[in-house]
Parts: structure tokens; sequence; C-alpha cells
């Protein structure tokens, strides 16, 4: 925010709106209802003074057409009649349009209300310092904070303003913006896709597809992951299906089988058409198992080596495979008829000597689910043993697939007590 | 696939998928026949006969048509009625209409404490036990009020909330109880169609009540904001407008049943007693369960009130925060929506409190009538704002009302501020000259 002596003054919106202003005509009394705005720099500046005469007719004031400008000391150094009409200027954002809408704070990540705006005179302009999100701004529009401010700073201490500078809030393309603001810009795009979660499930349905268009496919994949159900089932079934299939190939297959079992039948079905053929084909093999088993939860990239292989060999054959997994905790030691025989952690390779085999640092004390094991039971292995993945082992002891800890750890989190979860997650 | 198969599969899956949607509009329309509505519809057939029956048709007109704009609006734009009032309107309009709504709630929410409290009064002088009764209500009044907070802010109550459908069935009773009381049918039917006009305060008192009970703003707010959880967009828009349509019309069969059998049984018996307590208005059931009566009636009374009880705290302390701007629903904690938590915990509680005072159990009937009262008398300039969000056509396109429902909309807006204003003078009047 600019400050020092730059800043000579800053006003509230509210008590602007409405206030009268002077002229050296005194028979045409007008006062301020309004600004228009010049959108493009970090705090816009305010171009016109928007005064209404008492003819109810609109005209244009620039700030240095006033001979006074301090709340409650306004003066014009010419008679309103005599200034241009706001509707010779055609196009012009006016601020009041800002008031009452939904805007993205993305500082912490959330949606607020735009209760009032902060204005202040820079260098003898006008801008648009940021916006006002407290309870004190809302007292202020409703013109109770005069007598209801002191009365409530009685008893619980001073009222404080809650202004979000304005270079860091982001418009929400609501269903009422004929701002031209609506552009997700940077600001939106530079945020994390787990903070653009939070606010994915602040909005409605429309909000949230309008904010993923703005995103590329790799991040919009990387935010819906990151919502709740119930906000991915909604959103993915308001997708143009080529979109939302673009999407959930983005996605680890089981996150998107995830989405894809809250969807009605034809819609899954459709999508799953539109995706790539190698994707669609792990996503129909996950789709099988139900939802609240390790089969549901599994995913299918996992990093398997030979039991002849050497702890060097082991080395080479990761950093080819590496490429295509997301998560790689551990190796999995198979014989040539894809058994499973143990398991080895990327720190056991790390230390070994790179000449010993791998089946000699390998742990064959093997722990494993099968596809139809409970969600709850995967849960609390992982929890027992510690483990960061548990492999998934079809009747034969082949790999099917293995299920990571973050797989389970909304179920961890929900198994906690609740008050405790709570604590835990807002603290 | 022949032709007639093919239509009856088509038949078939719109069916289920009006069945899967129950119900925003079927469990709104329950607790539409709360205790005030029980009362009211009641109190109508017993003072005045079949003579409000023919209000019942414009109310459900009215109804299908207000519910319906609520279900466009939050299926077009994804948000809740209170975000669209902020929007489109405001503050201060927000504010000063959420403020009426919040009084006429809080009245709405005694009415349903009040109902629970006079089911226990019922069962304690149909046991004839009326004292220890009266002395249980401290007990069991203050556990469901923990029950009800325990139940909103612990569990997912969504899950649960088909279950307070089951009060459907206790409104068959009605229709079964009037049938046994032989009512003149032909008569009743005329006197649907046919209206009534009766010039005096109390005939309007009633009728305001009728109205208000059926048409509350509340259940606009909470309609949309359910539609709006279950994710209902534009493409569910049809099956939903169907569902809505639905409840509306089964909400207002039962309360024609209910004024038909109240009217034969409390009001065209001979040697009758005249209606001057909750007590009174069960005794319509007698025809169907004979002693049984005073039971039936309580239990009934108790499930309906119960539901109001739980949803109406939630659901005008979601508005109000919606409209504020504040953070608001169970899923965030106190500490991130203080004021959610706040409004919803002193309606709760000060609502079970009120009917808790001693020696204030005359006081029932009256205040479940009132309230039904207040509500209608708000509903005029709410139904204003929610015609002017349904015709704006820069909010919802072709979603808008089209020309007919619009002219029709602002014709009952008129004539609603037309009785709310004569019972308003008559009032007046009688107050002054006495």
């Amino acid at each position: 925010m600019p400050t020092g002596q730059d800043l000579e003054a800053r006003f509230f919106l509210a008590d602007l709106v409405g206030a009268e202003v002077r002229s050296p005509d005194e028979a045409s009394p007008c006062r301020i209802v309004d600004f228009t705005l010049l959108l493009g720099e970090k705090y816009p500046r305010l171009s016109h003074i928007v005064v209404e005469t008492a003819a109810g007719e609109r005209h244009l004031a620039r700030r240095d057409q006033f001979s006074r400008f301090a709340s409650g000391a306004l003066e014009l150094m010419q008679s309103a009649n005599s200034l241009p009409h706001l509707s010779d200027v055609p196009d012009s954002v006016l601020v009041r349009n800002i008031w009452d809408k939904q805007i993205v704070d993305t500082s912490d990540a959330r949606v607020v209300r735009v209760n009032d705006l902060q204005i202040a005179e820079v260098k003898g302009e006008l801008r648009l310092l940021g916006v006002d999100v407290g309870f004190r701004g809302l007292l202020r529009r409703l013109g109770f904070e005069r007598f209801l401010c002191p009365l409530i700073e009685r008893f619980s201490g001073p009222l404080k303003n809650e202004i979000i500078g304005w270079d860091i809030v982001e418009s929400v393309p609501t269903n009422f913006t004929h701002l031209k603001l609506a552009v997700p810009s940077q600001k939106i795009r530079e945020l994390h896709p787990a903070d653009l979660a939070d606010i994915l499930d602040d909005l409605s349905v429309q909000e949230g597809l309008s904010l993923l268009k703005g995103l590329d496919t790799e991040t919009a994949a990387e935010t819906l992951a990151e919502a709740e159900a119930e906000t991915q089932a909604q959103i993915i079934a308001e997708m143009p299906s080529e979109r939302a299939s673009d999407i959930l190939e983005e996605m680890e297959p089981d996150e998107a089988v995830d989405i894809l079992q809250d969807l009605e039948e034809d819609k899954a079905a459709e999508i799953l058409s539109h995706m790539d053929a190698e994707e669609a084909s792990d996503v129909r093999e996950l789709l099988k198992h139900p939802e609240n088993t390790a089969g549901g939860l599994m995913s299918m990239g996992f990093a398997t080596i030979f039991e002849e292989f050497s702890v060097d060999e082991a080395f080479k054959h990761l950093r080819l495979m590496a490429v295509d997994l997301e998560i790689i905790y551990y190796l999995y030691v198979v014989a040539k008829n894809d058994r499973l025989l143990g398991v080895v952690s990327i720190r056991d390779l790390l230390v070994a000597n790179p000449t010993s085999r791998v089946t000699e640092i390998m742990n064959d004390k093997l722990i494993f689910v099968t596809p139809d094991t409970p969600q709850e039971e995967v849960a609390a292995l992982i929890s027992k043993y510690d483990l960061l993945a548990l492999p998934v082992l079809d009747e034969d002891g082949g790999m099917v697939g293995v299920v990571t800890i973050d797989d389970v750890i909304e179920l961890l989190l929900d198994n906690m007590p609740r008050m405790w979860k709570r604590r835990a997650l807002t603290s | 696939m022949p032709h007639r198969l093919l239509a009856f599969a088509r038949a078939r899956r719109r069916l289920l998928a009006i069945l899967a949607l129950v119900g925003p509009g079927l469990i709104t329309a329950t607790v539409d026949n709360d205790s005030g509505g029980i009362a009211t519809y009641s109190l109508a057939g017993a003072l005045y006969g079949f003579d409000l029956l023919w209000t019942l048709i414009p109310i459900t007109i009215l109804l299908i048509v207000t519910m319906e704009m609520s279900t466009r609006l939050g299926a077009a734009t994804g948000q809740g009625l209170a975000d669209l009032l902020r929007e489109r309107f405001g503050v201060k309009v927000t504010f000063w209409m959420l403020l009426v709504v919040l009084l006429a709630n809080y009245g709405t929410i005694i009415s349903e404490f009040s109902g629970i409290a006079s089911a226990i009064d019922i069962c304690g002088s149909a046991t004839g036990y009326p004292e220890f009764f009266a002395w249980l209500k401290y007990l069991i009044v203050p556990l469901l009020t923990c029950g009800i907070w325990k139940l909103i802010t612990e569990y997912d109550y969504k899950k649960i909330e088909k279950f307070f459908l089951i009060s459907i069935f206790f409104y068959f009773a009605y229709p079964i109880s009037a049938y046994l009381a032989k009512p003149d049918w032909g008569s009743a039917i005329k006197a649907l169609v046919v209206p009534t006009w009766r010039f005096d305060a109390g005939y309007f008192f009633t009728m305001i009540g009728v109205i208000g009970t059926t048409i509350t703003p509340w259940m606009q707010f909470y309609l949309q904001s359910t539609l709006i959880e279950k994710g209902i967009t534009l493409k569910d828009y049809d099956n939903a407008k169907w569902e809505v349509g639905l409840g509306c019309i089964t909400t207002d069969v039962i309360s024609f049943f209910i004024i038909v059998a109240c009217a034969v049984t409390l009001n065209f018996t001979p040697g009758a007693p005249p209606v001057s307590s909750i007590e009174d208005i069960g005794k319509a059931l007698i025809p169907l369960a004979g002693s049984y009566a005073g039971y039936l009636f309580a239990l009934g009374l108790f499930n309906a009130s119960l539901f109001g009880a739980a949803i109406l705290p939630l659901s005008t302390s979601f508005a109000i925060c919606e409209g504020m701007g504040w953070e608001r629903g169970m899923n965030k904690t106190y500490d991130e929506a203080p004021w959610f938590y706040w409004i919803f915990a002193s309606l709760l509680i000060s609502g079970a409190a009120i009917v808790l005072i001693p020696g204030i159990s005359f006081l029932y009937l009256g205040v479940m009538r009132v309230s039904q009262v207040a509500q209608g008398l708000i509903l005029p300039p709410f139904l204003y704002f929610l015609v002017k969000l349904g015709d704006d056509r820069s909010l919802l396109g072709e979603y808008a009302n089209p020309p007919w429902l619009s002219r029709l909309s602002w014709a009952s807006v008129y004539i609603l501020t037309i009785i709310d204003l004569i019972l308003l003078g008559a009032t007046i009047k009688e107050l002054i000259v006495g």
C-alpha cells in the first residue's frame, strides 16, 4: 500500500456517497453519488466524481475541479450544471458496483463480501486502495457506525476496519459482474491448487466453473483433486465431457475414479469415452472395485524391479521408470511370474552397497492387502506399521496396485475424535 | 422397441429421476404444515367452517409460482436468495428484509416449541395426570433442545431429514377423519371454488394466517439453499420443478382436509365446544381415533413441531449470515463462523426457554396463530424483491419470468398488500371504535 507523505487523506466510499457538495452556484446544491474507475493499475485511479443535482441529473467532476475535498467539506469550483453529463462517457465503470459483490482475498484464499471501499488521495489523485470486509464497514454502510460503534467498543474493545489491499483481491465472476475485472488474472493463477480448492468449495457451481475455465488443464486437475467430493462431482457433471475428460486424465487414476463413481452412469460413461485409451483402461480397471475397498483406493503406478537386479541396476531401472510415476516410496521386488517377493525403500537402496543384490537388502516380511480389503483395514495397517504405501496383491500374489498414505489420510483424520480433528485442521 | 414401451420407459425414467430428487420440494412442503400450520388451518375450519376453503386454490397457485421461482433462481445462479438480494439490492435492503424475516421466524420458532409443549400437555390431560406432564415438560423440552443441537452440529442431519417425512402419514389422519365425520362434500367443493367474503377483522386475520403459514419467506430461503447444496443446476431444473410442484399440491390437499375435518367436528356439530386451546383442536380427530384422538393429535403435532424447531433456527441463521457475508454452515468451526453459531444457538435456546415460563401455556395457541399472521404480513415486501429477481433478464437470461408469470406475480403482490392493509385498517378501527 502506498504510504508516507504521498498519502494525503483516506476516505470510505460509504462516507462520501450522499455527501453534500457546495458550489459557487448556491441555487444548485448537489451530492456525490458515485465515482468512475479506471482499471489497470495496481491501485486503480478514480477518474471522475459523479455528482447528482437536485434535479436528478448526474454530472462528472474531476478532483482538480474541487477546491476542497475532505469529509464534511466538499466544494466545487464551478456549478455542477456546467460539468459534462455522466451519459457523455459511455461504458464507465462505476465504483459502487463493487459494493456487496463477492471477491477472493488471495492472501488468505477465501471468498468474502465487499462491505465498503477505501479510497485514498495520492498526489492529487483519488485511488482505490482496498476493500473493507469487516463488521465496521457493514455498520458504516447501514448508517449505524456513528451510534453503534462507540457502544460496541465500550464492551468489546476497539472495532477495527478489515481492509484488504486492492492489489491482493481478485474478482469472482458472479451473475452480476458487469465490472470488467472478470479476467482470472495472474493473482489467481499464482495460488496453490490447495488454496484454489478452498475457494472453489466456497463458490457456487457456476462460479467455480468460470474459475476453472481460467486455469490450464493441469492446474485445474490439481485444484479439483484437492476439493471436497461434493464439489468435485457437481463441477465435473456440469462441464462439457471433453473438458472433463481432459481434466480427469491429468489426475491420478484413483482420484479420477473417485469422482467418476459419484457421477450419474451416463455422464461417467460419456467422459470415459473421451479419455485417452490407456488412461481409460486404467480407470475402468479401478472402477471394477467398490469405492471403499483397497481396489477402489489404489493407484496402478508403482515401481517394480526384478529379483536378479543388483542395487546399481535397480537405480538405473528406477531412473527410467520414475518419469511416469507421481509418488515413489518403495520399490517392489517381483519374480519372473510377477509374484511379489519383497519391498525395498529408497533409503535402503541409498545406503546399500551398489554391487549387492536387491534380494539381500529387501524386506520379505510382506504386509499387503487384497483388492477387496475394506478401506478402514487399509488405513489401520498403514497407521499401525507406519508405512507410506501398501501393496495390493491378487490371489496369486501378483501386484495389482499400491495404496499410498495420501489415499487414506482423510480416513485417518475422519477416525480422529471430531473435536480433535477440528482443532488439528484449524490450528 | 414398440412406441408404447418406449414411452413407458421414458415415463419410468422421469419418475425415478423425480424420486431421486425427493425431496427439497416435498420436505419443504412437509415442514410447511408445522404446528403453526395445523393450528391455523384448524382454527380456520373451527371458526369459519368452509368459508375460507376458497382461498386454498389461489394460495396453491401462488405457492407453486413462488417456489418455482426460487427453484429457478437457485438452479440458474447457484446462489442463495440472501446472496442474490445482497448483490442486486444492496446491503440496506438485505439487512432490513432479513431483520423482519428474523423477527417473524423467531415467532415461528417459539410456535414450534409451543407445539412440542402442547403435545406434552395434551398427553397429560389424556392420561389424567396433567400435573405430572406439566413437570415432565421441564425435562423433555431442554432434552430435545440439546438433542437438536447435537443432531445438527455433530451429525449430517441431511441424512435423516427424510425421516421427518413420516409426518406426512400423520396428515393422512385428517382425510380419514374428515371422511368418517361425513361432511357434505358437495358444499365443501362448492366452498372451494366459490369465494365467500366476510368483512370482519377476525376473518381477515385468519385469512392472512392461512396465507402466511402456507407461503413463507423462510421456506424460500430454505428451499433455495437446499437445492444449491444438492448441486441442482439448470439441467436438473425440469425434474426439480415437478418435484417442487408436487410438494406444493400435497401440502395444500392436506390443508383442505384439515379445514374440512375441523369445520365438521368443531363448527357444524351442534353443541361443539368453542375452541379455546390447542387441545380442543385435536378433537377433530375423534371420528377417526375416538378416545385416542388426543394421543394421535399429540404425536402428529410433536413430530411436525420438532422438525420445524430443528430447521428454522438453522435456516434463519444461515440466511442472515449469507446476506451479511459471514462464514456459515456446519462444515465450519465455531472459530471460523462465530456469528452463525451464535444466531443459531440463541434462536434455538431462547425459543425453547420462552415456552417454559411458568403459567404461559395458555398462550401457546395464540403464539402459533399470531406467528403465522406475522409471516403473512411480511410476505408482500418479500415477494416484491423475489419477483424483481425473477424478472431480471440480466441475471437469468432466458430463464427470467415469462411476461404472463411476471404479470400474475405482480398481481399477487398487489392483492396481498391490499389484504394486509385491510387487516391493519380493520385492527386500527377496532382499537379506536372499541
